[in-house]
């Protein structure tokens, strides 16, 4: 497992106070001063962490002059992922945070009505009409190999950090099983048992309840078996087919099992050939296996991976980061890299030429078109026909310079030459 | 485009192992100062030839059932074999 780079983002936006949720929005900008977020997040491989701030001022309408109170909020988040040897991935996610904000009991409390007029109570500060208050979770998913997932999360939050009892807590189990972990279909069921104590204005109606939910996703129809090269995987040789229902686990589970079952690779169109051939042996002494290759590109390959549309990606590029992160993301996995062949690119001139070395830089000359010319060794100079498998135009002639020179047709190995395995 | 080459006295052209009568491969070198190293089998492979690259595959989870059996075919002799035959490189 390589160390990723670390990664620091930063993000920063100033809003016009209180957004839709004031009663004064859009006519006016309900807090005469602007809104401030600020949100940086450190990432390692493994670990991210980050911090949040809001520093804002709400407007609460009354009957005579507004009351304006603070709306504020810091917050710190931490996640960890973590892979166990025989369960597969998992993570640890925790967050706090503390602020001020209005308080749906202050409102009760503080406020009078005196027919349609609404002002604060005698002798009552409207300042008090927002709270300090402060909350967090800590929620922990594990992977239980590749079709089960269970999760539990603790959450409370206190609306008012002044007064006892008003407390919010929760305890959230779920337990997921990936009917057909390549075709995302899932269902989930979730159980909250009572919460310490319940205030009168938090009353949360789901407690104690448990939920089922059956999820059915788009997937694509595969029965164009390993026929598909990179030319049929564009958007007309695919055809989809989309099912939804009710019922959606009957349906998922009958799905799946009408289905062939197969081994599924997408991505590199250079490895296409390879993947066919395998493929083909594979099946021939393998009777009753079925291996699905599909071309498209290694993006398009690390995209399936992470959409969970191919059981296996093709690539003939190490993953990116930000790809690794959303896989990591979305299946608490690191994802597994097996190189399983090596590519080598050649570059070739005719047996009367006096050139035997080339290097890179000169090569990237060369197919930039920068140069048409190289001194070759200590003989005269020669000109340069450079040509690539790219164009079928006719064969150069040494009376066409530069024939087929252009960045258009350069490999892209010496486009990036200085970091030879990336091309 | 391996015969225009072998026909071009001044052509140059590139591509996977090429065998072919008429052009020779060059040495290539990271840096103008060397070392140039020639393509073969042993280089492409340990890497030491400049203009090399992994081909891989990639799974979220380490493979189990019929997907490690496919994959552990794949890095067995025989399925190294089909990587020669394409024109690729071992990498066991």
């Amino acid at each position: 497992m390589n160390p990723w780079t670390p990664q620091l983002e930063t993000v920063v936006s100033v809003l016009n106070g209180g957004g839709i949720q004031n009663v004064n929005f859009p006519d006016g900008d309900p807090s005469r001063g602007k809104d401030l977020t600020l949100r940086a997040r450190y990432s390692q491989g493994t670990v991210d962490a980050a911090v949040s701030l809001y520093d804002g001022r709400e407007t609460i309408p009354l009957s005579g002059p507004d009351a304006e109170v603070d709306r504020t909020r810091f917050g710190g988040d931490a996640q960890l992922y973590y892979a166990l040897p025989s369960l597969g991935g998992g993570s640890l996610r925790g967050e706090y945070y503390v602020g001020t904000n209005v308080n749906a009991d202050s409102l009760t409390n503080l406020l009078v009505r005196n027919g349609d007029a609404i002002l604060v109570a005698p002798g009552r500060d409207p300042a008090h009409l927002a709270t300090d208050f402060q909350g967090g979770y800590v929620m922990l998913v594990q992977n239980l190999g590749e079709k089960f997932q269970v999760a539990g999360r603790y959450d409370w939050y206190d609306p008012n950090v002044d007064l006892d009892h008003d407390q919010f807590r929760r305890v959230c189990m779920a337990a997921h099983c990936f009917y057909d972990g390549s075709r995302a279909s899932r269902s989930s069921t979730t159980f909250r048992p009572p919460r310490s104590k319940t205030g009168t204005v938090y009353q949360d109606p789901h407690d104690n309840s448990w939920t089922f939910q059956a999820q059915i996703k788009f997937w694509e129809d595969a029965d164009h078996v390993h026929s598909n090269s990179d030319h049929a995987a564009g958007p007309t040789g695919r055809r989809r087919r989309a099912a939804l229902g009710l019922a959606g686990a009957v349906l998922a589970a009958g799905a799946a099992r009408r289905r062939r079952a197969r081994i599924t690779l997408k991505g590199s169109d250079t490895m296409v050939i390879l993947a066919q051939r395998w493929a083909e042996d594979y099946m021939s002494g393998h009777a009753g296996e079925v291996i699905q290759v599909t071309g498209g590109g290694s993006g398009t390959g690390i995209a399936a991976l992470i959409n969970g549309t191919t059981d296996v990606c093709m690539a003939s590029r190490p993953m990116k980061e930000d790809e690794k992160r959303k896989l990591r993301d979305r299946y608490q996995t690191m994802g597994v890299e097996l190189p399983v062949a090596r590519d080598g690119l050649t570059i070739y001139v005719s047996e009367q030429n006096a050139v035997e070395k080339l290097s890179l830089e000169q090569l990237r000359l060369i197919y930039t078109g920068a140069v048409d010319e190289l001194e070759a060794g200590r003989r005269r100079r020669r000109p340069y026909h450079a040509s690539t498998r790219a164009r079928t135009a006719p064969a150069p002639t040494s009376t066409s310079r530069t024939t087929f020179c252009s960045a258009r047709t350069t490999p892209r190995a010496l486009r990036r030459c200085r970091e030879p395995r990336q091309w | 485009m391996v015969s225009a080459v072998a026909h071009d006295p001044n052509g140059i052209g590139y591509g996977g192992a090429a065998y072919a009568k008429g052009v020779k491969e060059v040495a290539v070198s990271k840096t103008a100062d060397g070392p140039y190293v020639q393509p073969t089998d042993a280089t492409i492979r340990d890497g030491s030839y400049p203009i090399t690259r992994y081909l891989y595959f990639y799974t979220r989870t380490k493979p189990s059932g019929k997907v490690k059996a496919f994959v552990d075919w794949v890095l067995s002799t025989d399925g190294q074999k089909d990587v020669t035959k394409v024109g690729y490189f071992p990498v066991r």
